[in-house]
């Protein structure tokens, strides 16, 4: 049973049942010794470093290290149209489209077009646009924070695709050098 | 579905699954969120390895701080970005050597050939890190899974981690082979690339 060690510390699995009949099942599979071998230098591996939770103060620190966070402009973005509520101008959408919606958020630097897609009742796909004020677009890293987690980089001209979200309140931003915008939605129709 | 990525976009994060030359590239770019993706993916390690050579809670944050911040001034030319962890392994072990011998870590007893580099013992670490960075490169719930039977030092239980998981107690087994093999399958892949 020596040889069994790692499994056996491994997968906490062989204490009260039957090891030599385990055992004697796992022998008889072809791969069981490079199997073995190969968990056991995980295993190896895996005890040289234990890594402990590192404190959120250190954590910080670490996160500070890049300058330009400190210097970044953070700026909230208020709507200024949702479709789902101002159904006036909801006409101006094709039939096919009616489950789609349309939101629009401004903020000092930038203006954020969203466009949410149902693909199942629990399920949207987001799409967006940011807006940069003047004349200059740019990428930017969109995030959306809530039960799902994304971040996607946007192309040069501020045009973005997050995929299909979970139906929820998010908790998204778009982030370039200078400036980040923040804003809430709720995903869903 | 057909994809409505826009030209020219492209994922950077789903939670830490962005590859390190990506955000690499997006830090040199003045990007702090890539920079914080970095951070979150390797904090572990980084402070880990003070930890596991002997300093106190207060050293290995010092350590980590100058490992990140030469990280941080060697971004342009880390030549291979995948290979990151390893590079940090490194650096962290340096780091260490270098307070010992300059009396940072004055507690620890020092007997000279530890003032040297021990190539074995980074190789050990360099490895561990390799396992801890293809770990990070798996999916939930297989990360949080093999982190918390592997690397959490509070060696979590199979009911502790099913409640982690939001997952049946009785679905750990299955699950864990099935993420040991998508486990071994990058492992392999990477070792052969």
């Amino acid at each position: 049973m020596n040889e069994l060690g790692p499994l056996d510390r491994l997968a906490q699995k062989f204490g009260d049942g039957d090891p030599d009949q385990l055992a004697h099942a796992l022998r008889s599979r072809p791969t069981f010794q490079g199997d073995l071998t190969w968990l056991s230098q995980l295993l190896d591996a895996a005890e040289q470093l234990p890594m402990p939770d590192v404190p959120a103060s250190v954590s910080a620190s670490l996160h500070d290290l890049m300058p330009s966070r400190r210097d970044l402009r953070m700026e909230d973005a208020a709507s200024i149209h949702d479709s789902r509520r101002d159904t006036v101008l909801v006409g101006a959408r094709g039939e096919q489209h009616l489950d789609g919606w349309t939101a629009a958020f401004s903020a000092a630097s930038a203006d954020v077009l969203i466009d949410g897609d149902p693909t199942t009742a629990d399920q949207t796909d987001i799409s967006g646009h940011v807006l940069v004020r003047g004349d200059e677009s740019r990428a930017f890293t969109v995030r959306a924070t809530g039960d799902h987690n994304i971040a996607v980089r946007s192309n040069e001209l501020g045009l973005f695709h997050l995929g299909s979200l979970p139906n929820g309140v998010y908790e998204m931003s778009a982030r370039c050098p200078e400036f980040e915008v923040q804003w809430s939605i709720e995903v869903g129709s | 579905m057909e994809s409505r990525r826009p030209e020219g976009t492209e994922v950077v994060a789903v939670q830490a699954r962005a590859t390190n030359a990506q955000l690499i590239r997006r830090c040199l770019d003045g990007d702090p969120e890539a920079w914080s993706v970095l951070v979150d993916k390797y904090e572990r390690l980084v402070y880990a390895i003070p930890l596991r050579e002997g300093c106190d809670q207060e050293q290995a944050r010092d350590v980590a701080q100058e490992t990140f911040s030469q990280l941080l001034a060697s971004l342009a030319s880390i030549n291979e970005p995948e290979s990151l962890a390893s590079w940090l392994a490194t650096v962290c072990r340096r780091e260490v050597w270098r307070r010992r011998r300059n009396g940072g870590v004055t507690e620890l007893e020092l007997v000279e050939e530890q003032l040297d580099p021990a190539p074995d013992f980074v190789d050990g670490y360099v490895h561990s890190a390799e396992v801890y960075d293809a770990v990070q490169m798996l999916p939930n719930p297989c990360r949080s899974l093999i982190f918390g039977l592997f690397f959490d030092p509070t060696e979590p239980d199979y009911a502790t981690l099913a409640v982690q998981l939001g997952r049946p107690l009785g679905s750990i087994g299955p699950l864990r082979g099935r993420c040991l093999g998508q486990l071994r399958t990058i492992m392999e892949g990477r070792a052969a690339s």
